[in-house]
């Protein structure tokens, strides 16, 4: 009987898998053969020659950002490990920022009025020359910075278990007895061992960058566009020509996508030997954590900084330049954005929820009865990947054309599907994690007491790791609400999240309304996140 | 009743740990199992009990009352046993822990856990969170929490090795009392010849 049941179980978790890899490899077999069906050897030569100012900046500005991302994340995780653990949970809140309003933050920043400006016009009066004057050049340097520090907090957080793994205390001493400085212990011996292990987060930002339109479309620069940007121009538009283009631009976003996760992984290995074969004999021992500590400042204070100056603007009625704070306050903003919005806003917290609750049984489900199954997780770990790694855009563009040739689902359905699909991977690799850390002694005392599987799960499973599904569901409930262009690629604006309006409000509604917007964006997750860090930080089992 | 038949356990170097091991252990008698660091027999009382390790090999019947137990899971095998590094419920008390072994939770089991407590010297610590017990400490209430239990197998490994002299002795007639009184199968893997002494037969691996 229990050997009829395991096996019920097992086949039941066999059977969503596969269901799961067939519509995946049905959405990504329909966009490629609608893509490549409709090309041409000659117009894809041709738009690759008109498209190689745009291509050429997002893969620099991609590839780049990735980079300072990856050594800014290095140095904050050595300075947290060793000196401030806990405030690395609170990066949890910051991962928790939305994209849209921490590009909405920056452009504030960087504004010809906005706060830097500000700042910097009790030294240069009222024309700050890298604000005023500033060309793509210098649009180009804020996209990258701003995309690299958006990522840090998300890379730390890993970056700091696989920190644990690597014992560093321990090398650190052995490497210091055969004379060697801390810098040179750090990068001779740790990186390559840190970086070796952080393929997968690296490759969830880079596939994410080359998918991203929020950024692009906020702080990329305007000439040329950048790819992301002109593909989802392309995709709204009725232009005949224009749509000629999606098809090039669909495969330039693929091989973009391709070439840079395979040029950052040869890279990685040319930095690992070359840290691992040269020796840096420094004398001096210059202290690293103070790199870290910087770093960590500069992020902490920019997400400050952002937070800071859009409330201050959603609540600003005149702000005059160059004067630092507002001088006369309002809370229209604040209360047009409620009287309008709060049925999106609750209406999206509600789908957020249900998602990350529904992917979440899902996956502690599937990895409870599957715990001696490899093959299983092997096929968990190949879809979670495929769904990270091919470019978002690509992927939803080719859920859109499987909706439109199926009548079976609504557009409800597959809006629901398509934002499930992608809350999937995260809560599988960190659900998995989860269950890798718990002591199985545990469940075996429990067992060899008599105790039932279910009981043993609800009475002891469960309230030790409540910590760890908490932090799941928080982060899984935040990329959810965060989901952006499901809304407009799958459903073209018929199905919406909050997200989503916060940039139209942003391109039509007063700059207070917009602000409003921004700041509510914030609020379930950052909430939510800030209650699982409390709870993380005096509940600790 | 306990039979052993035919045991063969493989590790992932297909090296024999365990071969052709057979033993029959009668009701309410006590068994030792013997042998040098690493031999398996850690991994032996584990597979008879029903935890198995992913990358080693098993073969070979288990019977428990003479009813072959081999398909069973660990939970419906009536066969308990005492890990050398036991492990309570950190996010349960003491009283907790020792109620969380009886099927359903009455005032008699109460009692039963207090007076177990008070036999150990222990009442004190009753609803104490298990973070602050020593090591000591730690080990008793293990072994209070399996005799709660009542079992009918028991296997044990070297349930006295994190105590005192002091405490030991005081823990092994408390512990050996039980599980005379109790009628208790027992299999007990141990290196100390006081706890081998007394006992009905002793197996070597």
């Amino acid at each position: 009987m229990n050997g009829l049941k395991l096996l019920i179980n097992q086949n039941i978790s066999f059977l969503i898998i596969f269901l799961l890899f067939g519509i995946v490899f049905l959405v990504i077999g329909n966009i490629l053969y609608e893509t490549i069906s409709q090309l041409t050897i000659k117009s894809f030569s041709n738009d690759l020659m008109n498209f190689l100012p745009s291509i050429s900046v997002t893969f620099f500005n991609n590839i780049l950002s990735t980079i300072c991302a990856i050594f800014i994340a290095f140095f904050i995780t050595e300075y947290l490990y060793k000196k401030s653990y806990f405030s690395s949970s609170f990066l949890i809140v910051l991962i928790s920022f939305p994209h849209i309003s921490y590009c909405i933050g920056i452009t504030y920043l960087f504004a010809t009025s906005g706060l830097f400006a500000r700042l910097f016009s009790i030294f240069y009066g009222n024309e700050v020359p890298f604000i005023s004057y500033r060309g793509d050049g210098l649009a180009n340097l804020i996209y990258i910075f701003s995309l690299a520090l958006r990522e840090v907090p998300f890379l730390v957080l890993i970056g700091l278990s696989t920190w644990k793994k690597i014992n560093p205390n321990q090398i650190q001493q052995q490497v210091s007895v055969l004379g060697h400085s801390d810098l040179s212990t750090l990068m001779n011996c740790i990186f390559p061992l840190w970086i070796k292990s952080m393929g997968l987060p690296v490759l969830i930002i880079i596939a994410f960058s080359f998918s991203n339109f929020e950024f692009s479309s906020i702080l990329g620069p305007q000439f040329p566009n950048m790819i992301n940007v002109k593909i989802i121009e392309s995709w709204y538009s009725t232009n005949t020509e224009l749509m000629q283009h999606l098809n090039s631009l669909i495969i330039i976003t693929i091989l973009g996508a391709g070439v840079a996760i395979l040029l950052l992984f040869f890279l990685r290995n040319a930095i690992v030997s070359y840290f691992t074969n040269t020796r840096l004999f420094i004398p001096i021992n210059y202290n690293t954590l103070l790199i870290g500590k910087f770093f960590f400042l500069i992020v902490v204070l920019l997400f400050t900084a952002i937070i800071s100056i859009t409330f201050f603007l959603s609540i600003s009625k005149s702000w005059f330049f160059p004067s630092i704070l507002p001088t006369t306050f309002t809370l229209k903003g604040w209360s047009y954005m409620i009287e309008n919005y709060y049925v999106l806003f609750f209406h999206s917290i509600f789908i957020s929820s249900t998602i990350s609750i529904f992917s979440l049984i899902i996956m502690t489900y599937m990895i409870e009865i599957s715990q001696n199954i490899k093959n299983i997780f092997k096929m968990l770990f190949l879809l979670s990947l495929m769904i990270l790694v091919i470019p978002q855009n690509i992927m939803l563009m080719g859920i859109n054309n499987l909706m439109s040739s199926s009548p079976f689902f609504s557009i409800k359905a597959w809006f629901y599907f398509s934002l499930f699909i992608y809350i999937l991977p995260y809560t599988y690799f960190m659900t998995k994690q989860s269950y890798d850390d718990f002591n199985p002694q545990y469940i075996e005392n429990a067992d060899v007491l008599g105790i039932k599987r279910l009981k043993s799960f609800f009475s002891i499973k469960l309230p030790i790791m409540t910590n760890d599904f908490l932090i799941i569901f928080g982060v899984s409930f935040s990329v959810c609400f965060y989901q952006f262009l499901q809304g407009i690629i799958v459903t073209k604006g018929e199905e919406l999240l909050f997200n989503n309006e916060v940039l139209i409000l942003f391109s039509g509604e007063s700059i207070s309304t917009a602000s409003s917007g921004s700041l509510l964006n914030f609020f379930p997750a950052g909430l939510l996140l800030t209650i699982i860090y409390i709870r993380y930080r005096y509940a600790r089992m | 009743m306990l039979e052993c038949k035919n045991i063969n356990i493989q590790n992932e170097k297909k090296i024999f740990l365990v071969k052709n091991f057979n033993f029959i252990i009668e009701q309410s008698q006590i068994f030792t199992l013997t042998g040098p660091s690493g031999v398996g027999k850690s991994t032996l009382l584990k597979y008879i009990c029903g935890i198995k390790q992913n990358s080693f090999t098993y073969s070979g019947d288990i019977l428990v009352n003479k009813s072959l137990v081999n398909h069973l899971p660990t939970n419906q095998r009536e066969v308990r046993m005492i890990f050398q590094n036991d492990l309570l419920f950190p996010h349960m008390n003491v009283m907790e822990n020792l109620l969380f072994a009886v099927p359903i939770t009455k005032k008699k089991n109460k009692d039963e856990a207090l007076s177990l407590l008070d036999k150990l010297n222990l009442s004190h610590l009753s609803y104490k969170n298990t973070n602050t017990l020593s090591g000591g400490e730690y080990s008793r209430i293990c072994l209070a929490r399996i005799i709660i239990n009542k079992p009918s197998i028991l296997l044990v490994d070297e349930p006295f090795s994190n105590l005192d002299i002091k405490t030991k002795n005081m823990t092994r007639k408390f512990f050996f009392k039980n599980i005379s009184e109790m009628k208790c199968t027992t299999l007990i893997v141990s290196h100390d010849l006081d706890d081998i002494y007394n006992h009905d037969k002793v197996i070597k691996l």
